[in-house]
């Protein structure tokens, strides 16, 4: 704790003696009796005393943890728990170097009678990761303003703000993503949902007669419900050098966007019974930490299914994605040919990952779009018969030229995209995604 | 932790206040310093011209004393303000290294903002324009798209400026701002750079609402 005499006084002693002499050289008695004004503030500096901090802080995090991109506010609240009033108490919370402050401000000015409490507020838009909050410093003065006390201020409540990929809301598929994965047919036959009714036939399963109707009137009778077509759903993650970058410093990058949006996508599909697997682009298979197929091009690819095996390996992948994620972005285009691979590369780039696709395998393509590549992508996927959806995170808007110019080459980008057979969701990342998702039908 | 002045500091005001004491003393009893009045017969006192070269040492000494003082030289130079712990606690790091903002991070755009300012550069130069290719490859995509048209009929639309509202924007990225009103010449010649930067903003503006005013309908 730093507790002093302020630096405000160092004027008046100077005003004290120009006073002094001036008064002295020119004999004039009126500067003698100004110089007591400057005087008195020192003299009152001098017998002035830092106030002491009794105070209270305590920080809330909500919400906790965080979904990537997710606006997260944090509120400290600081209670006066001395006898005096803290009459001008400023307080910095110590937000997390890694992270921007997105409205709001950490710092604060307030003035707190003796058993109250006040507050201050902001939003912050976290990155994926575990982040450590600093005491806030803390800066007392009394009402004459004439000492200071500054100190860090333990605070008690949420001192970690942790942001996971599986942090955010499942999206429901009743939106885009009913699109792609088990589809119901014309037909009817064995399932769940009513389709309708047919005369009963030998050899119908009992459980699909209608004992209603039976015992209402006599007639035997068989159900038909909607029949279902089984297809696996393949996501492809944009991890390239192209989207490791972030609307602004702090925000997460739209790679990192991009593995949260496939996350939540495969975590919906596979909670509605559907298989899914998954390849990344971007990033090599080396760089996964599990043993991992490839699409035949070093891209890391993990085969469409349900256990827990294949869930273990699209989590790795997406780590890695989120890995690369940090490295710088590459923009001298691509260094060598490996990293071409990796990237995604030039013209029949994606031949690897087409011959890998099942024939009823639908795909949902991941990608900022903040390059031409995914259009060329998904014109390969779609050329090939499969269903598409294309999730595209975005961080641009019109804030700044240089993001003005990014925002109107991706709207050229995304309207090539809606031009093909494509369903093209635009995510305005600062909107939750499962909103996002549902809205769109 | 620092409760107590400086030697230095402490020998000014107590300076202050023995001087302060003197003055209270001449004005209750003026006789008392005798010595003192004859200092009024010092050429310091009678001369205009050192009278006024004393109030500039002093103004000169004051404005020395207030930049002393400021945070960032007391940080240095004052005991009073100046941080003896581990952890910084005072303001001035919040000033140069303010708790909103984060370690720096590549950002959408920023490369080409590099254009735009090597055009700005570029233009009291006379050199070539980096940014306006650029703008005018997108506003042909865009302009194609909304037209529903191919990219030489778009090239066409953009050389005769008919795709927006903004005559500046538009004469930008036709290259022909050498149509613009002499007024808007002599701006350019005047401040280059600035009009240069200007007018690249307002071609970016242009090319959004295009393409916004074609997704509202």
């Amino acid at each position: 704790m730093t507790g002093a005499v302020g630096g405000r006084t160092d004027a008046a002693v100077l005003a004290a003696i120009a006073l002094v002499v001036l008064g002295t050289v020119l004999g004039n008695a009126a500067l003698f009796v100004a110089a007591a004004v400057p005087i008195s503030i020192l003299l009152l500096s001098w017998l002035a005393s830092p106030p002491s901090p009794e105070i209270a802080v305590e920080r809330r995090i909500d919400p906790s943890p965080a979904a990537p991109g997710e606006r997260t506010s944090v509120t400290l609240t600081v209670h006066n728990e001395g006898e005096t009033t803290l009459s001008d108490a400023r307080f910095v919370d110590g937000v997390p170097t890694e992270l921007s402050v997105s409205a709001g401000s950490p710092r604060g000015c307030l003035s707190i009678r003796p058993g109250e409490s006040g507050s201050i507020s902001y939003e912050i838009v976290p990155r994926q990761g575990r982040y450590e909050f600093e005491d806030p410093i803390v800066r007392l003065r009394p009402i004459s303003g004439a000492a200071v006390t500054t100190t860090h201020s333990p605070a008690v409540g949420d001192a970690t703000l942790s942001c996971r990929r599986n942090a955010g809301a499942i999206p429901q598929l009743n939106g885009a993503l009913r699109r792609v994965g088990t589809q119901p047919t014309d037909s009817g036959g064995p399932g769940i949902q009513f389709h309708s009714t047919r005369e009963y036939r030998p050899g119908d399963e009992v459980r699909r007669i209608d004992w209603r109707r039976l015992a209402k009137t006599g007639e035997l009778t068989t159900v038909n419900f909607d029949e279902t077509s089984t297809a696996e759903t393949v996501v492809i993650a944009d991890g390239r050098s192209a989207g490791r970058r972030a609307r602004t410093t702090g925000h997460p990058t739209a790679t990192e966007l991009t593995a949260y949006a496939a996350d939540r996508a495969i975590t919906a599909l596979v909670s509605a019974g559907n298989a899914v697997g998954l390849c990344a682009l971007g990033i090599t298979n080396e760089a996964v930490d599990v043993p991992l197929a490839s699409d035949n091009q070093g891209r890391p690819w993990v085969p469409t299914g349900l256990d827990d095996a294949t869930r273990t390996q699209i989590d790795a992948v997406l780590d890695a994605v989120v890995e690369g994620a940090r490295a710088e972005p590459d923009d001298s285009r691509l260094a060598t040919p490996s990293d071409a691979v990796a990237d995604g590369g030039h013209g029949g780039a994606f031949f690897g990952l087409r011959t890998r696709l099942s024939n009823r395998a639908d795909v949902i393509v991941v990608t900022p779009a903040l390059d031409e590549a995914p259009v060329s992508l998904v014109e390969t996927v779609l050329a090939a018969g499969h269903r598409t959806v294309v999730i595209a995170p975005d961080v641009t808007d019109c804030e700044t030229p240089g993001r003005a110019v990014r925002h109107a080459e991706r709207v050229v980008r995304l309207r090539r995209l809606r031009a093909t057979d494509a369903t093209v969701i635009d995510w305005d990342t600062r909107q939750p995604l499962s909103a996002t998702l549902e809205a769109h039908r | 932790m620092s409760d107590y002045p400086s030697p230095l500091r402490a020998l000014i005001e107590l300076a202050a206040i023995g001087s302060l004491g003197f003055a209270v003393a001449l004005v209750f009893a003026p006789d008392l310093p005798v010595s003192i009045t004859p200092l009024t017969g010092l050429d310091v006192i009678r001369n205009d011209s050192l009278r006024a070269a004393m109030f500039a040492v002093i103004g000169a000494v004051g404005l020395a004393w207030v930049h002393w003082t400021t945070p960032s030289q007391s940080n240095r130079t004052n005991t009073r303000t100046a941080e003896t712990e581990d952890r910084p606690l005072d303001f001035e790091t919040l000033r140069s290294h303010p708790p909103e903002d984060a370690a720096s991070a590549p950002t959408v755009g920023k490369r080409f903002e590099a254009h735009i300012d090597a055009a700005a550069a570029a233009a009291r130069t006379g050199g070539a324009d980096p940014a306006r290719e650029q703008l005018q490859s997108i506003a042909i995509d865009a302009i194609a798209q909304t037209n529903s048209c191919s990219r030489d009929t778009a090239q066409s639309v953009l050389s005769k400026g008919e795709w927006t509202a903004d005559p500046v924007a538009a004469a930008y990225l036709a290259d022909r701002e050498a149509t613009l009103p002499f007024v808007r010449r002599l701006m350019a010649w005047l401040r280059p750079a600035r009009t240069r930067r200007r007018r690249i903003e307002r071609a970016i503006n242009a090319v959004v609402t295009h393409l916004e005013g074609t997704d509202r309908r």
